[in-house]
């Protein structure tokens, strides 16, 4: 070998070298993002991801009946027309897929518990937690129960569902090597979706309004307090929320102090540890400690006012669901239009749903907010081996669910749930504790007993209620709703209106409890005992119901359901405090006949004057005013002035709503905390009930400062001393003595976080009027400074039944997931934070469509069209 | 036109073509193939080298402006960004995009040429043996 021939292999080799560090330089991912080769460079990731749709597209889809045609409007909002409903829905699921596929994705993984299949060990837990619940379980039985019903000709819509479900799976098959970002920053693949992804959906939908923690916080509560004085917990927690002007208006009005319903029960300390520890487990989820804090989140507002009250001769319909802020929301904003069956429909899908959960069609609309009815319950029971429990005295042997949970990058995990005859045994899910193995102590497990682990009809009463055509044919539908339980709002071009908690209630069997107790399911329950079985659920017919009533208007905001004339059945535990409900009471109450229209509840979506303001507020100023006499020092003196001058609309711009709010937690934590904070109660009482001492109790003994012996404190020491700390608390954040430069807005922002929990795809802050209470809600935490609030309405509905063309809509993001589309957060940035809306174009045909506002069009063909 | 600049101009056109076709395909390492390609058609390292690297440097160039105004794919190198340095990054990673076009297309321009030049040397020595 000569030497030239030498040196060009020893070059050749060199440059082979460098091209491979550079190579591997860039394959190598970094943490958790991918490498940056794979999603930057042209041909792969990022390149591929999928950005607007097609302005014009004709796609030829072998399965289909005949043609489809799907117009985008400005908002992307797709209008679909077909001439057969399964045609229709297929394009629905094509457009979901289109829009909103990683959304999807997310949701059956949760409600299916295969979150560390994409997101590794660190999502194990959460899975255990779904998995547990019973979500999955239960899907695949109501499956299989629907499926017997349409072999048996009860039903015949389910190939709807499944073509729904075709639609998805056609639009996955279509990606090839595109996706979504979000698959490329987690590194894995869409699959096809099946009906068991969907019905889990569904049941997850429950999960995120009924599961909860509240009898056992109670519990620990009530526990802490037995001790030192039987009668405190139920002062503060056997009225929960006084105050409340109940969303059926025909079963009488409360007085300030109405009967106790709370319950009690005895208290053991091996009961108290398994519970102070299950919930200490699962506040170790981000998941499950957002949603215990952010239960304000959770509300929802609706109303309807008929034709006497609004300004057009015909009912007007508002409804706003509160979620947690995300990008993209969790609605989905669609109309369906479909001759076969005459039907056309506006309204909102939960992504991953085939039919919409609320809207309007050419007859009826409907909206809901949540009726809190207590939907599930905690048992404990005594164990006696691994195997085995006791149960009304005798044993019962548990039954056993096991799952293979695959975790990303390490093997699969074996899981094992113990079922009970009340529920999934919880207490061992999360930590390394097993079931007690012997009968001595501790020797208890604790059950969660759920309406939605059962078979559920509520997919059967959408559809019926997407179809119905009057108030007979809508409440038959809605018979039909298991879960979640809903204030359903209704109104039609009949001009009738009504209001109807609707859901399955549970009957409890208080009879194996102490006479004194009240039961009702708010506390746990001995189920060695036999306490507390469910015998029934309450009847469709016997649940409150409210049908054009004299006052010309029914509105709910999540508070107590009926009066105290409603005697049938025992309904909620636990209910908005009301003050939402106070301000749109007050609003319509007020509001003449003839007077409302929808910029009138356009106005009233976005209020954010506080109720709760109004009713602590001026004691602020007497107390303070009383106190100084005519020696008002400066400072004091303009705080009272912006006091008094405003009108408890909590703006952004003002500085008052600082002051007030600053101080209603000072006040709060001035009243309660010594008590609270000494015996280790978790949970502080609600503000109504902080309101009612305040207004009636003014010597309470908990505005006493138990840990101040020398003295006796009243309401109006914690008053002022509330107030003081307020003033040097803000001075101190805003480094300004002058109270009008403490901006409301400064320190209480929005936050709109994208689904993925990344900074990056998510908007904001943006500074935000309202607070948690308000009709506009916006509840954030400002105690340690700056607050963002995360949630508040997901979207806004106003339907016009005089004029159909005439009805809003708005939905706080965007249609589309993709965070490179002009649609990501577009309604968000342009219309939600501005209190504007869209119109819903509900008027037009594909033929009448105005140009200017399309924005898409999009045919889908059958085979040989 | 001059030997010299026929072939530049035939390894830059070469280079360009085929990285555009290969940027269609989904594998981001195959980019080094047009500079080999390329690389293998000049005679000198020096132009192999500028000739692939920048063929390959205007193909990705094409194929970013194509992104920007079609798929607004800057936005999402923004998002990306904001994932590792915080917002405002979208133009860094638009340059070492551009960058890596240059640096691979001369990579391969330099492989290329090297390779052919191993290979001609082989030849070259079987053929000596063979007339020995």
């Amino acid at each position: 070998m000569r030497i030239n021939e030498k040196k060009n292999i020893v070059k050749l080799a060199a440059v082979m070298i460098i091209a491979a560090v550079v190579m591997t330089i860039f394959s190598i991912p970094i943490l958790s993002i991918p490498s940056l080769g794979k999603v930057l460079f042209p041909g792969d990731g990022f390149w591929n991801i999928p950005s607007e749709v097609p302005k014009r597209d004709t796609i030829t889809i072998p399965e289909l009946l005949d043609k489809v045609t799907i117009i985008r409007d400005e908002w992307g909002v797709p209008h679909i027309y077909g001439e057969h409903e399964e045609d229709v829905y297929f394009a629905l699921g094509y457009c979901h897929g289109q829009d909103r596929l990683f959304q999807m994705d997310m949701f059956r993984r949760i409600a299916r518990g295969r979150l560390s299949e994409i997101l590794g060990e660190s999502a194990l837990a959460d899975d255990k937690l779904y998995l547990a619940t019973g979500m999955e379980y239960w899907a695949k039985i109501s499956i299989e129960k629907a499926y017997e019903m349409q072999n048996a000709g009860e039903i015949d819509f389910l190939p709807t569902i499944e073509r729904y479900i075709e639609g998805i799976n056609y639009y996955i098959k279509t990606l090839k090597n595109s996706k979504p970002l979000e698959y490329y920053l987690l590194d894995f693949e869409p699959t096809a979706f099946t009906i068991l992804d969907l019905m889990s959906i569904l049941k997850f939908l429950s999960f995120y309004y009924s599961w909860g923690y509240d009898d056992l916080y109670r519990y620990i509560i009530y526990d802490a307090f037995k001790a030192v004085n039987e009668s405190w917990y139920p002062e503060l927690f056997s009225y929960y929320a006084p105050y409340q002007i109940p969303v059926c208006p025909n079963y009488g009005s409360y007085p300030t102090s109405p009967t106790p319903n709370f319950a009690s029960l005895k208290v053991s300390s091996s009961l108290t540890n398994v519970v102070s520890n299950f919930l200490s487990d699962i506040e170790q989820l981000d998941w499950q400690r957002e949603l215990i804090e952010s239960q304000f989140c959770r509300g929802s507002n609706n109303w309807v006012v008929d034709g006497v009250k609004s300004n057009t001769g015909a009912p007007i319909l508002c409804n706003d669901q509160h979620w947690g802020w995300a990008l993209p929301q969790y609605l989905y904003e669609v109309h369906l239009v479909s001759t076969d069956k005459n039907f056309e429909f506006y309204g909102y899908t939960v992504p991953g749903l085939t039919f919409p959960i609320n809207g309007f069609n050419n007859f009826i609309g409907w909206g809901n907010t949540i009726f809190p009815a207590d939907q599930l319950d905690w048992y404990y029971f005594t164990t006696i081996d691994e195997d085995h429990y006791i149960y009304n005295g005798s044993s019962e042997e548990y039954t056993e669910r096991v799952y293979n949970i695959k975790v990303k990058g390490k093997d699969p995990v074996k899981f094992t749930i113990k079922d009970t005859v009340h529920g999934p045994v919880m207490n061992n899910i999360l930590s390394s504790s097993t079931i007690p193995d012997s009968y001595e102590e501790p020797n208890l497990i604790l059950t969660a007993k759920w309406v939605p682990n059962q078979i559920t009809y509520e997919w059967l009463a959408v559809y019926k209620m997407i179809h119905a055509k009057n108030r007979n044919e809508f409440d038959d539908a809605s018979q039909y709703l298991d879960m979640p339980p809903c204030n359903i709002v209704y109104g039609d071009i009949y001009g009738t209106i009504g209001m109807r908690p609707t859901g399955k209630v549970p009957i409890r069997d208080d009879s194996k409890i102490a006479s004194e107790y009240y039961g009702n399911g708010s506390l746990p329950y001995n189920g060695s005992n036999g306490e507390g079985e469910w015998i029934g659920y309450v009847p469709f017919e016997e649940l409150p119901n409210a049908v054009n009533v004299s006052q010309h208007y029914l509105a709910s905001a999540n508070q107590i359901a009926t009066g105290p004339e409603y005697k049938k059945y025992f309904l909620m535990s636990g209910y908005a405090e009301g003050y939402r409900a106070r301000r749109i009471n007050e609003v319509l109450n007020y509001s003449e006949n003839g007077s409302v229209g929808v910029l009138e509840m356009m106005d009233l979506q976005s209020d954010v004057k506080s109720s709760m303001a109004v009713a602590f507020t001026p004691y602020i100023i007497n107390t303070v005013e009383n106190y100084y006499g005519s020696d008002i020092p400066d400072q004091i003196g303009d705080i009272l002035d912006l006091l008094n001058e405003w009108d408890y609309v909590m703006d952004k711009d003002l500085a008052a709503p600082t002051i007030y709010r600053k101080w209603r937690d000072y006040f709060k934590d001035f009243t309660f905390n010594d008590e609270f904070t000494t015996y280790d109660a978790v949970r502080s009482p609600s503000w109504s009930k902080l309101e009612y001492l305040m207004k009636e109790e003014e010597n309470s003994h908990w505005f006493d400062n138990i840990t101040t012996t020398s003295e006796t404190e009243t309401r109006n020491d914690i008053i002022l001393k509330a107030f003081n700390s307020t003033i040097h608390w803000l001075e101190d954040f805003y480094g300004k003595s002058d109270p009008s430069k403490w901006r409301w807005g400064d320190i209480h922002k929005y936050y709109v976080r994208s689904i993925t929990g990344l900074a990056a795809l998510s908007k904001g802050p943006y500074e935000g009027d309202g607070e948690g209470y308000t009709v506009n809600p916006s509840g954030a935490n400002i105690r340690d400074g700056v607050g963002y609030s995360g949630g508040g309405a997901a979207h806004r509905l106003i339907v016009d039944f005089s004029d159909f063309s005439n009805s809003r809509s708005v939905i706080s993001s965007g249609q589309r997931g993709i965070s490179n589309s002009k649609h990501y957060a577009d309604q968000l940035e342009k219309l939600f934070l501005q209190g504007k809306y869209h119109y819903t174009y509900v008027q037009y045909t594909p033929v009448t469509f105005p140009s200017n506002i399309i924005e898409s069009i999009i045919y889908l063909n059958p085979l040989g069209d | 036109m001059n030997p010299e600049n026929e072939e530049i101009f035939i390894g830059i056109s070469v280079s360009f073509i085929l990285a555009s076709i290969i940027s269609l395909i989904p594998v981001w390492q195959l980019i080094i193939i047009p500079g080999v390609v390329a690389g293998a058609l000049c005679k000198n390292l020096k132009r192999a080298s500028l000739t692939s690297g920048i063929g390959t440097f205007i193909a990705w160039n094409l194929y970013m402006i194509s992104g920007l105004a079609l798929k607004n794919i800057y936005l999402i190198f923004d998002q990306f960004g904001a994932l590792i340095f915080g917002f405002g990054y979208g133009w860094l990673f638009v340059l070492i995009i551009l960058l890596m076009g240059l640096v691979l297309g001369f990579i391969g321009g330099a492989l290329g040429y090297y390779i052919k030049s191993v290979y001609n040397d082989y030849n070259h020595r079987k053929n000596n043996t063979n007339l020995k």
